[in-house]
């Protein structure tokens, strides 16, 4: 994953090390300029704590990914963890943050050379389709899943993900507007649908693998959106 | 029953022990116990999925929901994938079966399709449909679950496919691939729509949604009658 390409000189040192221990050392006793600001390693450790729990969300599911396993994914130590997420919710909290942040980043980078108007409006559904294939997107909704059996995570979830949800209902209005949509509830109903049937072909994609399907699924979503968006347009005129 | 309420192990157990005493007096042949069990068990598991979700089920406490040994618990079921598999396979008996009801003496094909939606909707929003649901998400990263839903759920959308085509052949379309697109796409909007019931949320207008999702399908099928049609006559 090119995710942990961003912070390479922080965390080189430790990725190398087999032991926790004698990287921990090693890293100390190298120069102490190579190891950067304190504030900097917490910063970067908790991001690979993060990444190591997505990987496992998306490789052993929900229950199966206690600190323990995150903690020898990422190649930490027990202490640093703890330090960072007493508790496995809290974990997951911070995981549902990152990957929420994560996937309206890669929406918006999809979206960035494209000009504004009824191509952006139409291109919104492959983007958004893109990121949703994206271990982050996974990682979400095994937690949306989990949310209903772990009653802490229940409690603290929904905010983070209704934040995303929010957010990206008023991407969608933006863009609707562009191209001439005046009813914002109808918009939003097509865009609601259009997660919804994404996020039902990605768990299909996970049991078939057959990426043909999906895509040919797609070009279906992505015609329906033509007709709905069509109705939409020269009902505003 | 009242030891539907989750009961403390102590009680589960003079349950269990009452109920066996009385099945002294009322056994039948295995082959009539058997099976009571196998329901009862099962009522239970659906019951306890839909309670705490998948992760939060565990044999244990189905057991006890059920109100049976753990002995004949075990020897139906021996793992919790065994459980969740015997459970996934009732709920999409009960499916089929309302397909049938459903389809009977309608011979207005078109129309099958428009039921085929409602029916696979309400079924979503049925407890079996949600439970089934959270089996799905599960299976995705429990291997042995995997291994054996797969196929089953395999054997059940091949099942749909092929009464949609019976159905699709009779309105004059032509192209399955294309219906096999239309019939992916389709469920794929009602199982993640779905998701949404099980975790609502403000708003989050499902239905109008499902309303939407009807409205395409019906139109993606009116457009391959009439492509058939085209076909046909060229």
């Amino acid at each position: 994953m090119g995710a942990g390409a961003d912070v390479p000189d922080l965390t080189k040192g430790h990725v190398r090390m087999p032991a926790k221990r004698v990287a921990k050392r090693k890293s100390e006793a190298a120069a102490p300029a190579v190891r950067g600001p304190h504030a900097e390693r917490t910063a970067a450790m908790r991001k690979r704590l993060i990444e190591a729990g997505i990987e496992c969300l998306t490789e052993f599911g929900y229950g199966a990914t206690t600190l323990q396993v995150v903690t020898d994914k990422a190649g930490a130590s027990r202490g640093a963890i703890l330090h960072h997420f007493p508790n496995k919710v809290d974990l997951m909290i911070a995981i549902a943050e990152y990957a929420a942040g994560k996937q309206n980043r890669h929406v918006a980078r999809l979206l960035a050379d494209t000009e504004p108007g009824m191509d952006r409006f139409l291109k919104l559904t492959m983007a958004t389709w893109e990121a949703m294939q994206q271990p982050a997107a996974i990682a979400l909704l095994e937690l949306m899943v989990a949310s209903r059996s772990d009653e802490e995570l229940g409690a603290r979830f929904p905010a983070v993900i209704e934040a995303l949800e929010n957010q990206q209902r008023e991407d969608v209005w933006e863009v609707a507007q562009t191209v001439g949509i005046t009813d914002r509830a109808e918009v939003e109903t097509m865009s609601w649908l259009h997660t919804a049937a994404m996020r039902g072909l990605v768990i299909e994609l996970m049991f078939s693998k057959d990426r043909r399907k999906a895509s040919a699924a797609m070009a279906l979503l992505r015609r329906y959106k033509g007709w709905i968006t069509g109705e939409m347009v020269t009902k505003s005129f | 029953m009242k030891t539907r309420r989750l009961a403390p192990a102590k009680s589960a157990r003079t349950v269990a022990t009452k109920a066996k005493a009385k099945r002294k007096v009322l056994r039948g042949s295995y082959a009539i116990i058997g099976p009571a069990t196998r329901s009862k068990i099962l009522d239970a598991a659906l019951k306890c999925v839909l309670k705490y979700g998948y992760q939060g089920t565990t044999t244990l406490l189905v057991q006890r929901m059920a109100g049976v040994s753990r002995g004949s618990f075990l020897n139906q079921f021996p793992t919790k994938a065994d459980l969740m598999v015997a459970l996934s396979e009732s709920i999409i008996k009960e499916r089929s079966q309302a397909y049938i009801d459903t389809y009977r003496g309608v011979t207005d094909y078109r129309r099958r399709f428009e039921l085929m939606m409602d029916i696979m909707w309400d079924q979503f929003k049925r407890p079996g449909g949600l439970v089934r649901l959270e089996i799905t998400v599960a299976a995705i990263s429990d291997p042995e679950l995997k291994k054996r839903f797969e196929p089953q759920n395999a054997a059940m959308d091949e099942e749909l496919r092929e009464q949609t085509w019976l159905a699709a052949i009779q309105i004059g379309i032509s192209d399955r691939t294309a219906l096999d697109h239309v019939v992916t796409q389709s469920m794929a909007s009602l199982r993640g729509l779905a998701i949404d019931l099980l975790y609502p949320r403000p708003g989050c207008d499902t239905e109008a949604a499902f309303v939407l999702i009807k409205k395409t399908h019906m139109e993606a099928v009116d457009r391959l009658v009439k492509a058939g049609r085209a076909k046909r006559s060229a």
